[in-house]
Formats: C-alpha cells, structure tokens, sequence
C-alpha cells in the first residue's frame, strides 16, 4: 500500500478510441492497444489514486 | 467456438485498486455469457520498488514517515479506500498491514503459474496482505502461503531462495514498459484492447463481449 493523492476525476468507460503505438528500443514487444476504458481508479509510482467517496466508483 | 480469449493484467500485491479490480473483473466475468472459454494470467508489476522488505510501523505510519504526508490525511484516505473496498466485499485492515517489497511475492506467482496455481496464489497473496496483516515479502511466509493453496511449499521455498523466477518478473515489468504501462491494473484483452483502472463490473462484461465477438467472427472466417 503507497501513497495516495484524491480522485481527480470520474471514470471514463468504453470511450472512443485513442490508439496509440509505444515503443522503445531495447522494449521486448511493440504493441499497439486500442483503449476500450480508462479509470483514474490505478495507482501510478507508488501514488493511489482514491475517491471522495465510495459512491465515486 | 473453442479458441479462448486471453486476458492479461498487470497489476502489484500491494496495490488497492488492483485487489479491488480484481474483484469488479471477476464480477464483469461472471456476468459474461462466453466466461468458460477466457483465460486469465496475472503479470508482475513493482509499483514500489525501493520499498523496505521489513518495514516497523503500519501503512499510516509507512505514508507519513516515507512519502511525507500529513497524518490526519493518511487516516482519512485509508478510510475511504477502507469504505470503498467494503463496498465490493474486501475487509481491508490497513492497522494490520505489513507494508513490505514484493518482488519475492511477485516471484512466488510466477512459481505458482508453472504449476498452475496462479490464480489461487494472487488472490490468497492479497488477502494476506490486506486482510490478514501477513508478511508477504517474507520467504517463510511466502511458502506457507503457498502451500495454502496447493503447492509444495519446500519447492516455493527452494524457488525463492534461487531466485530461479526473478527475471520472469523483470520480463514482465519490461513488457509494461514496453506496453507504456506506467499505472495499475492494467487489464489488457487479446493482446489488442486495454483497460486501465479499476472500472465497474459492467465495462468490463462489455469488453469482453466486443474482444470475444471478434475472435469468433474470425474463427468462422478461417473456417469459411
């Protein structure tokens, strides 16, 4: 369990499209995702996100 | 139709959204008609590395001496992560909480999916963690665990002690990056559509059925 920084905003559910390709030199695979959902419910860096509320989820 | 869909998710032990996303996924599963013909694997994922393996203090005490935080706001937040794990069916006892490094946990899971077991070690590595106050980046601790849920606990023990799956969990953490994968969980669905975060069940029921509707269009495709 890390740190954690309030919910910014509300999740963003099955939201058209952004592809996106990464790469990187030495990456072992380059792969191309098409993002079917995006939630600020993840923790990143070792800083979880958390809501207001448990009704923000 | 017997070709099945693969989901792949990247997440850590010592992470509130993914013991929590675990849960919302499982419930999206079981809401999804063709849940007999996915498979599911777990992927190693470090959110904290430089974290002590033996840590004198509880997560509270981890966010305010390491991270620097206000202890009043420590206590609030853990409360409210405390509710909203509450509200998906998880007891999280963070006064309990062992804060530790996982990468022998992470380990110990790619031990687990050689015999496997995977699926029944990441969950009883999370409630260890969150609910039992365990100490899950001890390796006594690690094999007893495992052999909880059907492994050979000696082996586990051998396993960690060489370190054999340490560069399983440095390949995945270098597919992460390569993926860009910064946040987790990460669920990503027949190596083409991500989702990140702990979403509701419901989009998750919902990518699953648009990943599995295209792996059947080309199945009976091919067989046309």
């Amino acid at each position: 369990m890390n740190i954690f920084i309030p919910k910014a905003a509300s999740s963003v559910v099955s939201e058209p499209i952004m592809q996106e390709q990464k790469s990187q030199a030495a990456a072992p695979e380059t792969p191309v995702f098409t993002m079917l959902g995006q939630s600020d419910n993840v923790c990143v860096d070792g800083v979880c996100a958390v809501p207001q509320a448990p009704s923000d989820i | 139709m017997s070709e099945k869909l693969k989901v792949d998710i990247w997440s850590d032990i010592a992470c509130p959204w993914c013991y929590i996303g675990k849960r919302k996924f499982e419930t999206g599963l079981a809401n999804f008609a063709g849940k007999d013909n996915v498979e599911v694997e777990y992927h190693s994922f470090e959110l904290s590395p430089d974290t002590p393996t033996d840590f004198e203090g509880s997560a509270a005490d981890f966010l305010v001496e390491k991270k620097g935080m206000p202890k009043a706001q420590v206590d609030q937040m853990l409360e409210q992560v405390t509710q909203v794990a509450a509200s998906v069916g998880l007891d999280f006892q963070f006064g309990h909480l062992k804060q530790t490094k996982t990468l022998k946990a992470h380990e110990l899971l790619h031990f687990a999916k050689e015999h496997g077991k995977q699926i029944e070690l990441k969950e009883r590595l999370l409630k260890a963690y969150f609910m039992e106050g365990k100490h899950v980046g001890d390796e006594a601790e690690l094999a007893a665990l495992a052999g909880e849920v059907g492994l050979d606990p000696v082996a586990s023990a051998e396993a960690l002690t060489q370190g054999i799956f340490a560069s399983a969990v440095q390949a995945d953490i270098d597919q992460a990056n390569a993926y860009g994968i910064s946040g987790v969980p990460f669920f990503v669905f027949n190596n083409k559509y991500g989702v990140s975060g702990a979403q509701d069940p419901l989009a998750f029921t919902q990518v699953l059925t648009e990943a599995y509707a295209e792996i059947s269009e080309t199945t009976l495709e091919q067989e046309n």
